[in-house]
Order: C-alpha cells, then structure tokens, then sequence
C-alpha cells in the first residue's frame, strides 16, 4: 500500500472530531503505557545501580568466601592457604578480611559490636577508592596501629548517652583501645546489606590482641587480579586448590562478574515480572480502542457508505480505519511514555530521599519498544473493525438508519 | 419503579453486543487479575500459617548471634547457661542445636559438608520437619558416636559414585559409618532437599569436636501464652551477660508474623499493579456510557415527555454501568479464580504447596471493586443524560 | 357558569438572546382552551407554533407569564414535579413517532405506565387493551423496525393515551405518512375528541387537517392573530 497523504489527514481530523471519546480511549493507553514504562525505568535504573557499584570495585575482582558464606559454620583457613591465594599466578594481591565480635565498652555502657579487621598497608588505597570506606573524621588506621579502631558514624552518635567521639578510650574484651577515625556512612555497601553502624575497623595487629592468631580466620578474602582475564584464571587456580585441599565446595570463589551477574539476573526478572502484570493494564486500553472503532465504525456507516459511492475503494477505508486506531495506539503511547518516565523519576526522587536506593533510568529501548509496542497495539485492536468497515455493502450502508 | 429501571439498563446492555462485550471484557481482565492474585496470595499466607500451626506454636528460639550485626559470629552458650534457660519458668525443656564444617572423603573425593547435630532423645521437634526419617538404612540414635545421616542428594551425586547405607567415610579423617540416608524434608514451602547436610547425634559431634557449643537453643515452653514473657527474660538475661545485640531471641508467632507481612507487601504491590488495569477498564466504561447516552439523547428526551424525571434519567444510566461492573466483576471473579486453581496446580506439581483460596471475602472485593468502579465511572455521562434539555434531546438528530 | 380552560396561558413570553439582540418567539400571549375542545395551532414555518406547542405541553418554560393546566400553575412547578404531572396530564404525539427503538409495540406503550408507577400487574393489561383499540393486537411484540409509518404512530397514539390523559397534543401526526394511514390516524383522533371527550390539539401547517378542528388558533411571529374572543373565551362545565 503506498503512503497515503489524504487517508492521514482523513484519519486525524476524524479523532478531532470525536474528542471525548478518542480523549478517553486515549487514556486508557496513556495509562497502561505509563505503568509499563515507569516500572521497566525502574527496574532497569536499579540494575544500572548495581552495575556501577561493582564497576568502582573493578572487574579484576575475585571474591573468595570460605563455606559459601550461607551457613552458619565455615572452614577455617591458616596462613598457608591465604599465601597460596597471594601467590596464585594473576594475582595481583589479596586482603584477606576478619571478623569477630566483641564487647565494646564506653561509660559503662556495653554494647555488642562487629569486628572487620584487616592489614591497613595491603588495603588501604582500595578501600577508599571504591568509597567503601571514608573517613570524615580522624584518620585511616596504619599498620601497627595496634590500639586504634575506626567506627561508623551511627556507633559514634546513636549508641551511647555521650557521644562517642575522636581519641576516646574504649574497652573491648576488657582490653583497652582509641576511636582514631570516624566513617562516613554508606548508602548501600556492594553486597547489598547497608552499613550498620554496630561495625569498627581496626587493623590485624589490634585484632591479634582480642583473638590469637590460632583463632583467626578470614570471613571473605577481597583478591585484586592484574587483568579482568587473570580474573576467570585464577578464580579457577583458587578453587582447584581449595577443591583439593578441603574438599569441594569448602570455598565459595566468585568474580565479580558473576555476582553481578547473577544479581541482575534476579533483578532482570523481577523487573519482568512486574512489567507483566503492568502489561495486563495495557491490554484492557487496547480492548478500549478496540470498543472505541467499533463505536466509530458503527456511527459512520452511512459516511463509509458515501465514501465507496464516491469511488473509495475496500482497501482505502481499511487503511484509514487502521490508521486512526494505530495513531490512537502512538498518541498514547507518547504521552504514556512521557508520564511513565516523569512517574519512575518521582518515585526514585521519593525514595531516594527516605534513604532506599531507588534509581530511574531513561533508555533508548524503552521509549522505542514502549511506543512500537503500543502503535502494534493499536493496529491490532483496529484491524476486526477496520476490516469489518471495509466490507460494508456500499448500498445497505447508504441506508442505515 | 427500580426494578423497571433495572430491567430496562439491563435489555439495553443486552442488545448492544458487541460494544457491550468489549466494554466487559476490560472489567473481566481488571478484576480476574485482581482475584487471582488475591487468592494466591491468601493460599500462600494459610500454607504458612497452616504449617505452623502444625510444628507446634510453643517455641522460643534463640539465635547466639544477632543477624543484624552483620558478622557471623557466634557467642558460645555454656552448659550453665542452658542450664539457667531450663529453669526459667514456663519452659518445658531446651534442645540445642550444635553446627559445624568438615571434610567428608569416601573413596578418593573429597567434599566439605555441613554438620547439624542435636540430642536426639529429644528431637521429636525436628522429626515433624522429616529430620531423622530414612529412606535406606535406620535412624541414628545417641548411642551411635560414629554414625551418621546424609541427604539424599549428597548420596547420589555429592561424589564419584552413589553412596549406600552401611559405607564407610572418613570426616576430618576421623571414621564414621554412614548409618542412613535422609528423605526430603518438609519444609514450609515444599520439599527442602539440602545438599552436603550430614546429621549426627550429639554424643557424636561432642568427639568429632569437642570444643564446640551450640550455635541455637530451641526453646520448647508449656504454652504459647508464656513465649513473649520467656523471650523477653531471656533477652534481658542474655544481653546483660553478653551485651546488647549479642543474642537474638524470637518466638514461633513473631517468625509468622514476619513471613505473612512479607507476603502481604507483596501481594499488595501486585494487587496495585493490577488496579491499575482497573482504573483502564473504568475509563473504558466511561467512554462506553457516554456514546450509550449521546446514542440515546432522543430517547432521553421521550421518556422525559413521558414523565420520567431527571433522577429517573440519571438511575437508568448509572445503573446501566454498576451492571456492567457487576457483571463484567462476576465473570472476572470466575475467571481469577480459574486461573488461581490452574497455578496452584502447576505449582503443586513442583512440590510446593499452593492452594488458591476460594473465599466469601475476596469474591465480595472482587464483586464490590468493579461495581464501584462502574457506579463512578458511569456517574458523569449519567448526570449528563439526566441534565439534558428535553426539547433539545427530542429533536436531536 | 364560568370555568377557567382545561389549558390557560397568561401573559406568557418566551424571549431568546439579550438587549439589542432579542428574539421574541412568543409574544405576551393569552389564550384558553377548554376541556373536550379540538383545537388545531396553525402559522407558517418561523411563526413561533412549536415553541408554544412546547410551552403548552410544558417541555418549555415561558421566559414571562403563567400556564395552567386543568387550573393548577406549572410555571411554579419544579422540574421533577412538572416531569409527573406531564407524565399523568398529557400525552404527546410526535411527527416522527419517536418509539423506543429497541423495545417492542407493547413495551413502548408500557413504558409510560412503569414511569408514572402505575402497579406492575396492571401494566400489561391496559397496555394491551389500548393496542387493541388502534388495532394492533397482532403486532404487540414487534419492533418499531418491523413497523409501517402508520402502525407506528398508532401504536405512538396508544402510548399517549397510557395514562388516561384528559390531553393529547400532536405535532404533525400525519407529516410522515402516506394519505391512507394519515386518514386512519386522523379518524382515531377525531373518535377520542368526540367520544371520550379528550381535549385535542394538533399543531400543523397542512390546511386539510387543521381545518378538521372545531376551532383554529393561527399564531403569526408570535402573537395569536385570530379572534379576540378566544382570548377571554368562557368554557362550559
């Protein structure tokens, strides 16, 4: 069929004159594109969160968990196995990182903490480029640093009747030690888990006084590869070894990459899950454009009538029936696109600002697919109506009543 | 008089098919989304609950960790302090469960399981969720240092070749004999087959490691009345000993609770998606309602030289679109709940236990819902029918 | 003795559109009709004859003036007032029919019975005995469409007269049908006028059928042009 300049201006001045009810049908798609919209903006701005958390923690990353990190007890690692990570070939280093618990005591006020401990030289300079952790007050720990502890700004204000500020002596175990640095607080820390302010850093030479050596094992060991390449390699070589050594799935040895991964994956389909049951809105607008041209249909036959009589051929009130339901369809779908990404910014404003780590994002797919996705529907809804328009008998249609 | 304007709204609905049809089938969408979801929604929530009414109601359990710190961490529970729990009043008697990691070898493979050990003179609790209950071999009792229970799946494919009853392991290099395999356990949402789980009895774990204590205490009190009283001593006892956040203390309600408001925002979250479909069916119906009444305007202007009054005018209308809400929320009703049936079903057939629910309660939601969105979508064009000047309507061409 | 008309207007005006620019449709009118008359409204297109229909038969409200109605003041009455009363006092005949389309000859002339809330299980009966009187037992439970012109306003004459009204207005009864049928409804008019006594007006601009009336009110831009004597006209008990 060629293009048709008369059957689009036939086909607009013909939903002009219809307003109300081409306004309301329109509704109907402005309404099911928006929720489709906004809630694939959201899901999609939310993948492109996690995204950039994992890229400031760079794609040269392994992350190495003793026992899966789910149950309850894990295998403990000694120093021989942490040097086989340091020196497995790709490696660049490896932070190996403790946790403990402890009592910290302050003005006789006793509260149960988390302690992450690593060796401050090693892990340093990565930390505080992924922002993982901040100092806005004081200062990082050092390697000796054997009585200084860092602790969140939730722990310094929130916990105790007096603040708990800089140089201030605290007990942990009964023994004795110094808020050297304030942290700043994370919105989301990779992982997922906000930080609670129930945390405090310190550096392995502090943690050896509270625990012996014999006692300590890494929770999570954070391995930095040279390339993204060496990554895959050596995530491998670790397992190979741990597989050997301890037995399968001892360790659980991930790249980055599949993290992020796998939590896209499950982002991915939430994301269409939800926009499924926002697609069934959209379905009820186009059974209304369907109703709308049935009605329009209806109430022109005589017009249509006229239109053969004057030599319109069964082809063109096709087309011109087809085309005012498809731009039903594109009209509402641009402005439901419109109001979809105006809904996913507010609500992403709204939740950023009661502390959720919502994210809106605006993508060339989702405008395109949004609004071929409704002119479809709109043809479709159109084509029983327009086809049944085309095959009106010119004579019977004269005289309807 | 009602009843003839119902009659009437009800053959002019019946003799505009088509249109009449399509305005329906967007309500028949709307709200079989709505009850569908409802239903589900309500058999996932009674599943739950269901099953926990079953395991027993009476339980404290407490946690030597506080899964909000973030660490995974453990204090270590004394003998003299199970021995305290026991005597708090109200509790009938203490199983504590004792965790650890180690590394099974049978033939030349080598595979780190998870250990779960408890006193098993008193584990009836447990065998409610199928623990200790072999398919091959017999159960482990107290007696047996060195036997021990492995799942199903750790049999079959956690080494080179099937493992049977009777075969002989080693942990940590230490021997055992594997005494049974354990059938799938039942758990809240269906069959829970854990890999690499190996059970033992508590006799054993105290060789296999010696040091250890337990990791949770289950707390099994006379009454559930007593369970928030008994939470509560044992949290201020606890945390004194041991600091704040140092323990974790819930009872068998509060785990319900937790897990039905889970279900419950999520439920509602889906139901507001699918409202929204509604709101479109509504708007579908307006814009129905308003070429019904532009159609009939000569009619209008008949009836009202016959004597009808704008009020008259104005029930027929609003009447004509609570019908097709009501109608369009019947079929839609049925149909939610067919499909409910159709995914319980399917979800059944995977081994988790799903019910829709057929209900008094979401029928009338259902029913209610899409004749209020009818009445108020049907309200302007209806009060536009009745405000019509009759001798403008009578000659309206 | 001296009795006011079954429909008296006093004084009445119906005026459209402000100051300079106002179109007077009817202008200060006095007129009487008593109770059993045949009266036929006659002026040329333009001359204001439907909007005094309209007023008479209360659809309208004058802009000026009082109508009265079987002595009672419409023109003081609320809409869903007058909507009764018209329903119980007049029945109309329109040139187009004017059936409900989607409903059958029996439920046409049942509609006004169920509006006025006469009780259901009377309904029918008198629905089907008026549709006897026009003649179309045979066609109660056809369409409008399935109808002649002349059946369908015989069955419009019998939905008029539903109520048992001591009106019936008309307005160009035979405008759409053949002289045949025209002549059949114009008899069934003439035999309520005389025998049941039904005050009659018809409004029309065909001389052969106004001058079947008894008495002829012309109305001229909107002013009733024939005898003053009509103006103060005394009807019998």
């Amino acid at each position: 069929m060629k293009f048709d300049g008369d059957v689009v201006e036939v086909s607009f001045r013909n939903l002009k004159k219809e307003g109300l009810r081409t306004f309301l049908t329109l509704i109907g798609v402005v309404i099911g594109i928006a929720s489709i919209v906004s809630l694939l903006s959201i899901g999609n701005g939310l993948t492109l969160a996690v995204e950039e958390q994992f890229e400031s923690l760079g794609t040269n990353t392994i992350f190495v968990i003793p026992g899966g990190g789910m149950s309850i007890a894990s295998i403990k690692l000694n120093q021989i196995d942490l040097d086989t990570i340091d020196n497995t070939s790709g490696v660049e280093r490896s932070i190996p990182i403790y946790s403990k618990s402890g009592i910290l005591e302050y003005n006789q006020e006793k509260v149960n903490v988390s302690i992450n401990a690593v060796d401050p030289k090693k892990a340093e300079d990565i930390f505080q480029s992924t922002g993982f952790m901040e100092v806005t007050e004081g200062r990082m720990m050092e390697k000796n640093d054997s009585q200084g502890i860092l602790i969140g700004t939730t722990l310094s204000t929130d916990f105790f009747k007096r603040d708990l500020s800089l140089k201030k002596q605290v007990l942990i175990n009964g023994l004795s030690f110094n808020v050297v640095g304030i942290l700043k607080p994370q919105g989301t820390s990779f992982g997922g888990a906000p930080n609670m302010g129930g945390s405090i850093y310190m550096s392995l030479e502090a943690l050896k006084r509270l625990y012996s050596e014999s006692n300590l094992s890494p929770s999570i060991i954070f391995v930095k590869t040279y390339t993204a390449d060496d990554a895959k390699y050596s995530a491998d070589s670790i397992k190979d070894y741990f597989n050997d050594k301890y037995g399968e799935d001892s360790v659980r040895v991930s790249s980055s990459e599949d993290l992020l991964n796998q939590i896209k994956t499950i982002l991915d389909l939430l994301t269409l899950f939800i926009t499924g049951v926002g697609a069934i809105s959209l379905l009820v607008g186009g059974i209304g454009i369907m109703n709308s041209m049935v009605t329009s249909v209806m109430e022109r036959t005589r017009e249509i009538g006229l239109m053969k009589a004057l030599g319109a051929s069964d082809d063109k009130i096709k087309s011109i029936f087809l085309l005012e339901s498809a731009l039903i369809g594109g009209i509402g779908g641009i402005i439901g696109i419109i109001i979809g990404y105006l809904m996913s910014f507010t609500i992403a404003f709204i939740g950023q600002s009661l502390g959720y780590a919502l994210e809106a994002s605006m993508g060339i797919e989702i405008t395109i697919g949004a609004l071929i996705f409704s002119m479809i529907i709109g043809s479709l809804s159109g084509v029983v109506p327009a086809i049944n328009a085309a095959n009106l008998d010119p004579v019977v249609a004269l005289r309807y009543e | 008089m009602i009843q003839d304007i119902f009659e009437m709204s009800l053959k002019s609905l019946t003799r505009q098919q088509i249109r009449s049809f399509l305005t329906l089938a967007g309500v028949v969408i709307g709200i079989a989304a709505i009850v569908c979801l409802l239903s589900i929604g309500q058999g996932l929530t009674n599943s739950v609950n269901e099953q926990f009414e079953q395991l027993g109601t009476n339980i404290v359990y407490m946690l030597g960790m506080n899964p909000l710190s973030g660490t995974s961490n453990t204090i270590d529970f004394s003998d003299s302090d199970i021995s305290w729990v026991e005597g708090v009043s109200g509790v009938d008697y203490v199983l504590p469960l004792y965790s650890g990691v180690g590394t099974m070898q049978a033939n030349s493979v080598r595979k780190n399981v998870m250990i779960l050990s408890m006193d098993l003179d008193k584990s009836s609790l447990f065998e409610e969720y199928g623990y200790f209950d072999v398919e091959e071999g017999r159960r482990i009792e107290e007696g047996d240092t060195q036997g021990i229970l492995i799942t199903k799946q750790l049999a079959e494919d956690g080494f080179d070749k099937p493992l049977n009853a009777k075969k002989l392991v080693t942990i940590n290099d230490l021997p055992y004999k594997i005494i049974g395999i354990q059938k799938p356990l039942k758990v809240v949402v269906g069959d829970y087959n854990p890999e690499n789980l190996i059970l033992m009895s508590e006799s054993a774990f105290k060789k296999f490691s010696p040091n250890s204590t337990p990791t949770y205490l289950m707390i099994v009190t006379f009454s559930r009345e007593d369970n928030s009283k008994i939470a509560d001593e044992l949290t201020k006892h606890f945390e004194d000993k041991y600091g704040q956040r140092s323990i974790y203390v819930y009872t068998s309600d509060q785990l319900l609770d937790q897990i039905n408001s889970i279900y419950a925002i999520i439920t509602f979250f889906l139901i507001g998606v699918s409202a929204i479909a509604m709101i479109v069916g509504g708007v579908g119906i307006m814009n129905a309602m308003i070429t019904s009444v532009m159609e009939k305007t000569k009619e209008i202007g008949i009836m009202k030289a016959l004597g009808a009054s704008n009020y008259t005018i104005l029930m027929i209308f609003i009447i004509e679109a609570a019908l097709i809400g009501l109608i369009g929320g019947a079929m839609g009703t049925i149909l939610g709940y067919g499909l409910s049936q159709i995914i319980s079903f399917f979800v059944s057939e995977s081994g988790m236990i799903l019910q829709g629910v057929i209900s008094l309660e979401i029928t009338l939601i259902g029913l209610g819902f899409s004749t209020i969105v009818g009445v108020i979508s049907g309200y302007l064009p209806a009060l536009r029918a009745a405000n019509l000047d009759p001798i403008e309507a009578l000659r309206y061409e | 003795m001296v009795k006011e008309g079954v429909i008296a207007l006093r004084g009445v005006s119906k005026i459209y559109g402000v100051g300079e620019i106002e179109i007077k449709a009817l202008d200060d009118i006095d007129l009487s009709i008593c109770a059993g008359e045949y009266v036929s409204i006659m002026g040329p297109s333009g001359s204001g004859k439907t909007t005094l229909l309209d007023v008479i038969t209360t659809m309208m409200k004058p802009t000026k003036g009082d109508v009265f109605i079987e002595g009672v003041n419409t023109t003081k009455m609320s809409n869903a007032e007058l909507a009764a009363f018209r329903g119980k006092k007049i029945g109309f005949i329109f040139q187009t029919f004017n059936l409900l389309p989607k409903l059958t000859a029996l439920e046409n002339v049942m509609t006004p019975l169920w509006i006025n809330n006469v009780p259901r299980e009377e309904r029918e009966g008198i629905a089907k005995k008026l549709l006897k009187e026009v003649g179309l037992e045979n066609r109660m439970n056809n369409r409008p469409n399935q109808l002649s012109g002349g059946q369908k306003q015989r069955v419009a004459i019998a939905r008029a007269l539903a109520m048992d009204p001591k009106i019936i207005v008309a307005d160009e009864p035979t405008g759409n049908l053949d002289s045949k049928s025209g002549k059949h409804v114009m008899d069934i008019l003439h035999n309520l006028h005389k025998i049941h006594k039904v005050t009659v007006i018809i409004v029309t601009h065909d001389e052969s059928i106004g001058k079947l009336a008894n008495r002829r009110v012309l109305i001229r831009d909107g002013k009733i042009v024939n005898s003053k004597s009509d103006n103060k006209l005394v009807c019998q008990i």
